[in-house]
């Protein structure tokens, strides 16, 4: 099973835009974003900015291991900065098995040791992002309905197609359960398919989140979207906004699987 | 004021519904479109690579307590209990590819000693508390690269996944000043110990040897929570010996699976409680008891399964000879010190996370103890459950953590409520109240007026 271009840490390639993209269903283009190649493995560094509603701003660093082994993939998420949580590390494993949950552990400092984490309910806040565990280990493709918003959208200069997902009936809880959101929108280039634009609405609070990726460019043949933006409004005001940032990303990087463990999440970071 | 703010408001509703469908429409896409802009921020575009970094805190804690202890302790009124500074600071060093270096220590300074000069501080406690210095991590790390790793100085290892009964995470000691009053990072002290693990396939296996770890950190005499109040109010002697065995060893088995995690513990270590070794001049008025670290021995298993928005933990263990408490009235027969029992130690918790940033736990805990007699001050089995809350808000801006904790065989309760409010990167305010009950026949009634408030300012650098 796969999961859809909402996997927020992961970069993008165009390297399967030989097919007409002009005669593609919106499900095609979900199925041909969702299946590039991103790389066997990555690490990148980031700069996590969280805005309040005042515009004070609070600055997270960050560093993101993957490696995927056929189509699973574990990530481990490394917090340096700023001090007060400096250490924390988040580890998941995600299962291609549809049916299988992911597994996923935290490791807090001033707890001092790992924990395993109930994820079921991934529509919690990434860390106190705008971005969702969901956002960034992506949701179900085979739980959505696709269908065309607008053939042609030009964002940035850019031709995208417009597609709106919407939960399917017998997924509908699950979908739900799972993102926190009752349907969303993606804005999806057509010459490298990569998403620059979404909008979600949230089950509670009639709140909706607008997704930006801007500065895409081609690192070691991956299109990489190096400044992502979650925006969180209620009743049409600006309630939060992530932006994350990435500073420095490699692709195909030998990484050891024992990276991958809770006894590394405990170990030096420097 | 606020009805001229209101009827604002109502002319810009009357405004709005004078609008017709395309502006309106209109209005909402480059309001959409706003949302959408890249908002514009301060970004160090410079990936951090150093091979050393620096961080550290400083902490300013002021603490009022909001009952009179009792006449046995050094305060005696609802004073304040804490007017402490404290500095924290973290070096860590890549000394190369795969070894590491920590040192961390943290240094507190306690002006309540001056400030509240009507009260008759016990020398230890000035001496103890007023200035004090505690070095934390101090540690090399290697990882071979081979499975296995070696990290050798004072460090902590914590084990299990128990909060309140302590079945396998038996290496480290406890830091007992302030009881339920600890921030999260100074629950456990540092241990001198060397670590060695290996792994292999889907198994890790950990040896630890410690010396002359020490035991809990105790109040000194005439404190809150001096835990010899009794004794000494009685005109007991009180004097505590090191261990005889300075050396402990601890080996763990543990695996990670699908949906749950699992672990072994085999341990011979020192028990970080103190318990009465010996009674001299029993005759006298003043008997000398004398407290030190029984040796014990211990075996014992931890999992943990996650089912949905459920996650069940449980721990079992066995813990052989543990010198266990006689009653009153066969305290001062044990002149040769507490018989010496094995318990069995059960675990079984549930944490429950399928509503949004809130996080519930409970956890039961049960200690049966073997061939229990009636000379013995507490049950044959003792019960005891916590339970947890914590929230975040405002995208973890706001933190809010509320404890209920029923001490075992109905010895007490202890609640703790706390709010964190992170202010910006460098800044964080607390705010902690903790209450304490206890009945009449309990060995705890004399911490029954602990109750506190604190407010804390904590301001974060890094280098």
């Amino acid at each position: 099973m796969t999961k859809t271009c909402c996997v927020i840490f992961i970069a993008l390639s165009a390297s399967i835009t030989s097919v007409n993209a002009q005669e593609l269903s919106a499900q095609e283009i979900m199925e041909q974003m969702d299946s590039r190649y991103d790389g066997d493995s990555g690490i990148a560094d980031y700069t996590m900015i969280l805005i309040d509603r005042r515009d004070r701003q609070r600055t997270r660093e960050l560093k993101q291991y993957r490696l995927d082994d056929g189509e699973d993939s574990k990530y481990l998420v490394q917090f340096e900065s700023p001090a007060d949580i400096r250490g924390t590390s988040y580890l998941n494993f995600d299962w291609d098995d549809v049916d299988r949950d992911d597994d996923s552990w935290l490791y807090l400092p001033s707890l001092q040791r790992v924990k395993r984490l109930a994820n079921n309910d991934t529509s919690d806040s990434f860390l106190g992002s705008d971005f969702t565990y969901a956002d960034i280990n992506g949701y179900e493709i085979e739980w959505y309905d696709f269908s065309f918003i607008n053939q042609s959208d030009i964002i940035e200069g850019q031709d995208c197609w417009v597609i709106e997902a919407i939960p399917k009936p017998e997924f509908k809880e699950r979908a739900e359960d799972s993102t926190g959101y009752s349907r969303f929108h993606v804005w999806i280039r057509k010459d490298n398919f990569v998403q620059i634009q979404g909008q979600a609405w949230e089950l509670r609070g009639n709140r909706i989140k607008y997704f930006t990726g801007t500065d895409v460019v081609l690192i070691d043949n991956v299109w990489t979207v190096q400044r992502r933006q979650a925006v969180t409004t209620r009743n049409g005001r600006r309630e939060h906004t992530s932006v994350l940032q990435v500073i420095d990303a490699q692709y195909n990087v030998d990484i050891s699987e024992d990276t991958f463990t809770t006894e590394n999440m405990q170990r030096g970071l420097n | 004021m606020i009805v001229a703010s209101f009827l604002t408001k109502l002319s810009r509703f009357v405004v709005c519904l004078g609008l017709s469908v395309l502006l309106l429409s209109h209005s909402l896409s480059a309001q959409q479109n706003d949302f959408f802009n890249p908002v514009d921020v301060d970004v160090d575009a410079n990936s951090n690579n150093e091979p050393f970094s620096l961080i550290g805190w400083v902490t300013q804690e002021v603490a009022k307590g909001l009952e009179s202890p009792g006449v046995n302790f050094s305060r005696q009124d609802n004073d304040f209990t804490k007017v402490e500074t404290a500095l924290f600071a973290q070096f860590d060093a890549r000394l190369n590819e795969g070894t590491n270096f920590r040192f961390s220590a943290q240094t507190f300074h306690d002006q309540v000693y001056r400030i509240e000069d009507d009260i008759d501080f016990s020398r230890a406690e000035s001496r103890e508390l007023r200035n004090r210095f505690q070095l934390k991590d101090f540690y090399v790390e290697r990882d071979y690269g081979n499975g296995l790793y070696f990290k050798v100085g004072n460090q902590i290892i914590a084990w299990g996944m128990s909060e309140y009964l302590r079945v396998t995470d038996l290496v480290n000691t406890e830091q007992l000043y302030r009881v339920a009053q600890q921030d999260l990072e100074d629950l456990r002290n540092q241990v001198p110990a060397a670590l060695l693990t290996y792994s292999s396939g889907d198994w890790v296996f950990d040896g630890v040897l410690t010396y002359a770890a020490g035991a809990n950190d105790i109040s000194p005499e005439g404190d809150d929570f001096d835990p010899f109040i009794v004794d000494r109010s009685l005109g007991h002697l009180v004097d505590e010996v090191d261990a005889d065995t300075e050396h402990e060893m601890f080996f763990r088995a543990s695996s990670r699976y699908s949906q749950g995690d699992m672990q072994f513990v085999i341990a011979e270590f020192n028990d970080n409680e103190l318990t009465v070794t010996e009674m001299a001049a029993l005759r006298s008025v003043n008997p000398q008891i004398r407290y030190t670290q029984n040796r014990m021995r211990a075996v014992g298993m931890a999992a943990n399964w996650v089912e949905g928005d459920w996650l069940l933990f449980g721990e079992l263990g066995l813990h052989k000879d543990k010198a266990v408490r006689p009653s009153a009235d066969a305290f001062f027969a044990r002149t040769a010190g507490w018989d010496q029992k094995d318990q069995v130690l059960s675990v079984a918790g549930i944490e429950y996370s399928g509503y949004r940033n809130l996080l519930l736990t409970l956890e039961l805990n049960n200690i049966r103890t073997r061939d229990h007699d009636q000379f013995m001050y507490w049950d044959e089995n003792v019960t005891s459950f916590g339970l947890r809350a914590y929230w975040t808000a405002m995208n973890e801006r706001l933190q809010l953590l509320g404890v209920w904790n029923e001490l075992a065989d109905d010895a007490g309760e202890v609640g703790r409520l706390s709010v964190n409010y992170n202010y910006s990167d460098n800044l964080d305010l607390g705010l902690l109240w903790v209450e304490y009950a206890s009945d009449d026949d309990s060995i705890l009634y004399e911490y029954r007026n602990n109750d506190v408030l604190q407010l804390q300012l904590r301001y974060n650098f890094q280098l």
